[in-house]
């Protein structure tokens, strides 16, 4: 691929998510005027909402209510859960790894389940991603703890296993808290466990965001060290990496944003698994390009997939990890066939 | 006296009660490209992995210029020691320029190297190493001798002054691993050190200074390849199935695999013989698991170079000195325990008609004649004519080729039982 296709390509990603984000704020169930859409979002910059109130009440009702909030919900989810999946396949040197297999996720939808379960989730708007978190972590930590166990030539394929194992595990232990508990609701069950953005007000996204923006950039801040881990761990050491502290940052990291990105819309799925992958076939592996551009490519594929579920049968909605399960798999299905075709794993 | 570049002393590493490397003590110095060799699973990828700290040592000390090994931060290790591992991971596609740059990670903290610079200096080392054509390749798309130069060029990126490197001609064609070792020879002569983990022996014994002969993670043998690359060695390490000697050509000591091992006959054969007289017939003995010694022989001559190279038994005097009756004493024992001792079809003089006395012992004598015209000529005086025929009736004359069909009967009669 040229250098100048790449970089046409590069750019043009990069500017296509504003568009993107106009037209998820503009289309749905309610069509909001373009002018108007905008007047209302300069009338906000300016913090002077109550002139966007008085001049376009309606159109300032659904954007800054409903749709401005799922909209940033929904880029903080597929930016975080993207760049967790990148950072992690450099980690585990394998493009099959993601927080989705690894059963980070399964591990937070988990805590969050048993805080709502337990009644606990009600005290504080925070008890509930705590518990996320340390669902995540803990699972993290059984899939680290394996991954030191077995030798170093069958480690990915022992973490990988572990991981579908683990994931199952805990997918399981979340319907059956679910169906459990007395709060049990069909939406909820279905939020856990494929995640949604439907509902998602500010209160849900505010506090997660800075949490994210700086757990991301920290990861990013790891690209170098995983380019040196990515020739395997001894060599990496020779060539004075701390193998074992960018090993443990890097899980940490990972299942801090994936526990933050599931308690804002819970367990999208495949995007941790192919955002980073088709950004590496575009953009190579280099992970000062790949963890940026995956969180830009994942939060737009996010906001594009929830776009369609809120109007390819609107005014029902589809939900948004049922659109990105679908794009997953025919994503995958197609590299499957492209693969065959080359006859070769790239 | 300044301290050497790595000293390591008493060093041991044990996991689950297993000794994986046990008091290991050597030390290198600057300029010296130094060889571990040992069969598989002699402990020498443990042994790099613990100079390079990715395995914390058991007991022991292991020191840079002075400095612990411990003590440095992975940075400053980083700028010291450069390593290759043995497997290097291929599941991500980087480009090769990319890989190679990896290398002065260590160096780009600080006064950093312009990006322009790094480039320069990658494109400069792939033109060294002839893998310009592969720079902008993915590092997956590469056969495996490729990308282990790709690794080596990165370890040469590192520029660090003790380079510990395992296996790194493992997968090379036998072009390329002289390449890699040659380049690796220029970096000793600028002061660098390496230590390398070789399998390939005879690579070893043409471009090592020095070689460390490891097994069971214990030191067997350190020195010169000729001192430590030896048939006794050789033999106790890898089961009697290969056969040391010396390149006619390059004058390196070169160690061949022996085809299909001999099972041992019980049958001992003392040769007797000079001028390579002995050498086809003790071949040809040893290829059949024959216990053979020789002697006495002239040090230099072919034959003992033969019998030392292969590690026979056998007993020599110095070049040009006479076989004397102290000489004799001493090889009389080989002669008289063999179950059959050959006189070989040599010229003899004054310095080696001692050999003929020593045949006086043997058990079983065969005299080995092939041309009765050219026997006249045989010997320098009559002294020795005498001499000889005196063994006649002590002996058995045959020709060399009636020699060998006895011996094949022989040999197939014990092989049998």
């Amino acid at each position: 691929m040229t250098r100048i296709f790449r970089n046409s390509l590069l750019v043009t990603l990069v500017l296509s998510g504003p568009l993107l984000l106009l037209m998820y704020l503009a289309l749905g169930a309610v069509a909001l005027p373009v002018a108007e859409l905008l007047s209302v979002l300069k009338y906000a910059l300016l913090a002077d909402v109550d002139t966007a109130r008085e001049l376009f009440p309606r159109t300032s009702a659904i954007l800054l209510h409903i749709r401005l909030p799922r909209a940033l919900a929904a880029l903080l989810a597929g930016s975080s859960l993207a760049i967790a999946g990148a950072a992690m396949q450099g980690l585990f040197r394998n493009p099959l790894a993601s927080p989705d297999i690894l059963g980070i996720s399964a591990g937070s939808s988990l805590g969050a389940v048993l805080a709502i379960t337990t009644g606990t989730a009600l005290l504080h708007p925070l008890v509930l991603p705590a518990y996320a978190i340390v669902g995540a972590l803990l699972s993290a930590a059984l899939i680290y703890a394996l991954a030191l166990r077995s030798g170093t030539g069958q480690q990915l394929l022992f973490v990988i296993l572990a991981g579908l194992a683990l994931s199952s595990l805990l997918t399981g232990a979340t319907s059956a808290a679910l169906l459990l508990a007395e709060q049990y609701e069909i939406s909820q069950f279905i939020f856990w466990t494929m995640g949604g953005l439907e509902g998602r007000m500010w209160p849900h996204v505010l506090w997660p965001a800075p949490f994210l923006v700086l757990f991301g950039s920290l990861l990013i801040r790891l690209a170098t060290a995983l380019d040196l881990i990515s020739l395997g761990e001894e060599n990496a050491h020779g060539m004075g990496l701390d193998v074992e502290q960018t090993r443990r940052r890097t899980l940490i990291l990972c299942s801090v944003v994936t526990a933050l990105a599931i308690a804002i819309a819970g367990p999208i799925g495949f995007i941790g698994l192919m955002v980073p992958h088709l950004v590496r076939i575009l953009f190579g592996p280099n992970h000062r390009l790949l963890l940026p551009l995956s969180a830009c490519l994942g939060a737009w594929l996010v906001l594009a997939a929830d776009l369609i579920g809120r109007i390819l049968i609107a005014p029902h909605e589809i939900k948004v990890g049922i659109i990105t399960a679908i794009l997953g798999g025919s994503y995958f299905i197609f590299l499957i066939v492209r693969l065959q075709r080359q006859g070769k794993l790239a | 006296m300044t301290a050497p570049r790595l000293a390591v002393q008493s060093l041991s590493f044990y996991r689950q009660d297993r000794a994986l490397v046990e008091d290991l003590s050597f030390a290198l110095e600057p300029g010296e490209l130094v060889g571990i060799i040992g069969p598989n699973g002699a402990g020498k990828s443990t042994l790099l992995k613990l100079l390079v700290d990715y395995h914390k040592p058991s007991q022991g000390s292991i020191t840079l210029s002075g400095t612990p090994l411990a003590a440095l931060g992975h940075r400053e290790r980083a700028r010291r020691i450069s390593y290759m591992a043995q497997h290097s991971a291929l599941a991500l596609p980087f480009r090769v320029r990319d890989i190679i740059g990896l290398g002065a990670h260590s160096r780009l903290q600080g006064h950093l190297p312009t990006e322009r610079a790094l480039d320069q200096r990658v494109t400069e080392l792939a033109e060294q190493l002839e893998l310009t054509h592969l720079l902008e390749r993915k590092l997956t798309e590469l056969s495996g001798g490729e990308n282990q130069l790709v690794q080596f060029a990165r370890i040469l990126m590192q520029q660090a002054p003790l380079m510990l490197l395992d296996e790194p001609t493992a997968s090379l064609d036998i072009g390329h691993e002289a390449q890699l070792m040659n380049l690796l020879r220029r970096q000793c002569d600028r002061q660098h050190t390496a230590l390398v983990a070789l399998h390939n022996l005879n690579i070893a014994a043409v471009f090592c200074d020095r070689l460390l002969l490891i097994d069971k993670g214990r030191l067997i043998a350190s020195g010169t390849p000729d001192q430590v690359i030896t048939q006794a060695n050789m033999a106790a390490l890898y089961q009697q199935q290969v056969t040391v000697s010396k390149h006619p050509v390059t004058g390196t000591v070169t160690v061949l695999p022996i085809k299909q091992a001999p099972r041992p006959v019980p049958l001992h054969i003392h040769l007797i013989g000079g001028a390579g007289s002995t050498v086809a017939l003790a071949r040809w003995l040893l290829q059949r698991g024959v216990r053979v010694s020789g002697g006495i022989g002239h040090e230099q001559d072919s034959d003992t170079d033969f019998w030392a190279a292969t590690g026979m038994a056998h007993s020599a005097v110095p070049a040009f000195a006479p076989i004397d009756q102290p000489a004799i004493e001493q090889a009389k024992a080989l002669v008289e325990s063999a179950d059959l001792t050959i006189v070989c079809d040599f010229p003899i003089g004054a310095m080696n008609e001692g050999n003929l006395a020593l045949a006086h012992y043997a058990q079983v004598l065969w005299l080995l004649e092939d041309d009765t015209e050219a026997a006249k000529q045989r010997f320098y005086s009559d002294r020795q004519a005498q001499a000889f025929a005196h063994l006649r009736h002590q002996g058995q004359t045959l020709t060399a080729l009636a020699a060998i069909k006895q011996l094949s009967v022989r040999i197939a009669a014990l092989t049998e039982r």
